[in-house]
């Protein structure tokens, strides 16, 4: 399946577009064939042995991995330790993958295995987090209802409206951080990565209706967390 | 949508609506309820309020790769290390070495200092264990015994075929040919490296003998080991360690891909047995599917010969047809069945016409 067939797959909505530039690997031999096959054509090259496949494989479905990981773990060096060990699972063990699902399902376990095994990691010992979000101020907090206020903040443009629009990236922030590793994982790949709670579920090894609760837990602490600001 | 919508589901309802998950009949059935309930209009007011400042946040990944220089680095790092573990055939030791895997340890090692003693007691074992094997290497070609290179192979004893070890073969891809390189490194009685390509028949019968030997070396040398025999495959001895493999290999991915190295060949009974046995017998889904459908593929090109198992094949596929845990197992079953039912028919109606 190649990236464009991800985009459009019932799988996945649009993606959040980073608007950064697409990023190209010097050209192998033979590299231009194999750039137009279908994934499976490349997972059984890669199996035997042919390392230009793999690249390609890893071409497909890196951007998507790191964007996950920094967007999760909220720093580039453990998303680079994310990004080597996955990636390092998927080429030791692709010997192991049997078509019986799809690709990117398969990666997407791995990838949200090792992030999760992160987050647990920084769960249990909190004081390695990252620096915790400042509170928002008193004055901050006068104008009634987060949400009417964020609502009112879209009719400006000016300085105090980016400032705000800085604190409310702070606050979802925070929220977000306090969701359980798996809850923040689900939400994480729900609403920014674009994917269906059906696939969530395959890359999480559980079923949809088990995520679905998970999102319904994470969007109702989400919120308590966010109307504390009243 | 089996649950009816009313009040008291209406905010797990509105959490979908808002996160695109529910059909357009759904997602009318809310925008009606709202309409008609003020409570409920507001609850989902609020979800789409949410949503919407989620939405607004700035992603970390736009912030700290906006250039995707992360990304590039990443890969460079990745493919570096794939470098490491490509030149090195004990693969085990240069990835304990890298970096990433010691990260993961790094919260363990600061915050249990016990674990860290722990840690150098063992990496001073490993290392022991290590430099012994390093030692054993390099004094292989002992004075008075250099190693040499055969390239057309003597053919190797029973004895040399079982003491080369899991790191002394290896397969590597040639430009000029679709046949691999084999090389091996015999120990005793005397050291030599025997080279050459699957079209030799000793380098067949070593490579027979790595497939059908798996708890004597690697599964990747295992799986590379049938791809090299794959173009070699009518010949008896290389079917006779294909079937072996697909009875007794542990690893699920070898048998598979024994099965598949065995589609094309034709009807031997022992490929037979051994193709069915996987479909009666093996744990795993995916074998037993891929030597239905090569039963299946048998059949219809009249490969398949029932006579050497009697009614053998129709109690397993009949057992499949009921017991398979698999759906697709069932169903497939059930049409081979058929098919062998149309084979007999034929067979009957062919010597009617030939009496």
């Amino acid at each position: 399946m190649s990236s464009e067939v991800i985009a459009s797959s019932p799988e996945f909505e649009a993606l959040p577009s980073s608007g950064a530039a697409t990023v190209t690997s010097p050209a192998r031999p033979g590299s231009s064939v194999l750039s137009a096959a279908d994934d499976r054509t490349l997972i059984e090259r890669a199996q035997a042995g042919d390392r230009s496949a793999f690249e390609l494989l890893v071409q497909r479905y890196d951007r998507q991995v790191l964007r996950l990981a920094l967007n999760v773990l909220g720093n580039a060096e453990d998303a680079r330790d994310v990004y080597q060990e996955a990636f390092l699972k998927i080429y030791r063990n692709l010997h192991h993958f049997r078509f019986e699902c799809a690709f990117y399902t398969w990666v997407y376990r791995i990838v949200t295995n090792v992030c999760l095994d992160h987050l647990r990691r920084r769960h249990s010992h909190p004081e390695e987090q990252p620096p915790l979000l400042r509170t928002v101020s008193a004055e901050e907090r006068r104008d009634g209802d987060f949400f009417d206020r964020q609502a009112e903040t879209r009719a400006h443009s000016d300085p105090e409206r980016q400032v705000l629009g800085q604190e409310i990236g702070r606050q979802v922030e925070g929220a977000l951080q306090a969701l359980s590793p798996r809850e923040r994982m689900v939400f994480e790949m729900r609403h920014y990565q674009g994917m269906k709670l059906r696939a969530i579920g395959d890359a999480l090894g559980t079923t949809e209706e088990t995520v679905k609760n998970s999102l319904f837990r994470a969007t109702r602490k989400l919120r308590s967390q966010l109307e504390g600001l009243r | 949508m089996v649950e009816e919508l009313n009040c008291s589901n209406f905010e797990d309802r509105a959490i979908l609506y808002a996160a695109g998950e529910l059909v357009e009949e759904d997602r009318a059935a809310v925008e009606v309820h709202a309409l008609h309930c003020a409570n409920c209009a507001a609850v989902l007011s609020r979800e789409v309020s949410l949503r919407r400042v989620l939405a607004a946040r700035v992603q970390p990944a736009d912030v700290l790769d906006r250039s995707e220089l992360l990304l590039v680095r990443c890969r460079s790092e990745l493919f570096e290390a794939m470098d490491d573990a490509s030149a090195q055939p004990q693969r085990a030791w240069p990835s304990l070495l890298a970096p990433w895997r010691w990260m993961a340890f790094r919260h363990a090692f600061v915050f249990h200092p016990a674990w860290s003693a722990a840690a150098l007691v063992l990496v001073g074992a490993l290392a022991g264990t290590a430099a012994h094997e390093w030692y054993r290497q390099i004094a292989l070609p002992l004075p008075g015994k250099p190693v040499i290179t055969v390239s057309a192979p003597a053919p190797l004893t029973q004895q040399e075929l079982e003491t080369i070890d899991r790191d002394g073969i290896r397969l590597e891809p040639q430009s000029d040919s679709p046949a691999p390189k084999v090389e091996l490194q015999v120990r005793s009685p005397r050291p030599r490296v025997v080279q050459g390509t699957p079209d030799d028949a000793e380098i067949r019968r070593v490579l027979a003998y790595v497939i059908g030997h798996g708890g004597q070396f690697d599964d990747s040398v295992r799986l590379d080991s049938i791809d090299a025999l794959r173009p070699e495959a009518d010949d008896p001895q290389v079917q006779a360690a294909m079937s072996e493999a697909l009875r007794h290999d542990s690893n699920p991915a070898v048998r598979l891909r024994a099965i598949e190295a065995l589609r094309g060949v034709g009807s031997a009974p022992d490929v037979q047995s051994a193709i069915l046995g996987a479909l009666s017998d093996d744990d795993n889904s995916g074998v037993r599917i891929q030597a239905l459908n090569t039963l299946l593929e048998r059949m219809r090109s009249r490969e398949f010969s029932r006579a050497p198992f009697g009614n053998r094949a129709v109690s397993i596929l009949r057992d499949r047809m009921h017991n398979d845990s698999n759906s697709y197992i069932r169903s497939r079953s059930a049409d081979a069945l058929g098919q062998l039912a149309s084979m007999d028919e034929d067979s009957v109606s062919g010597e009617g016409r030939h009496p």
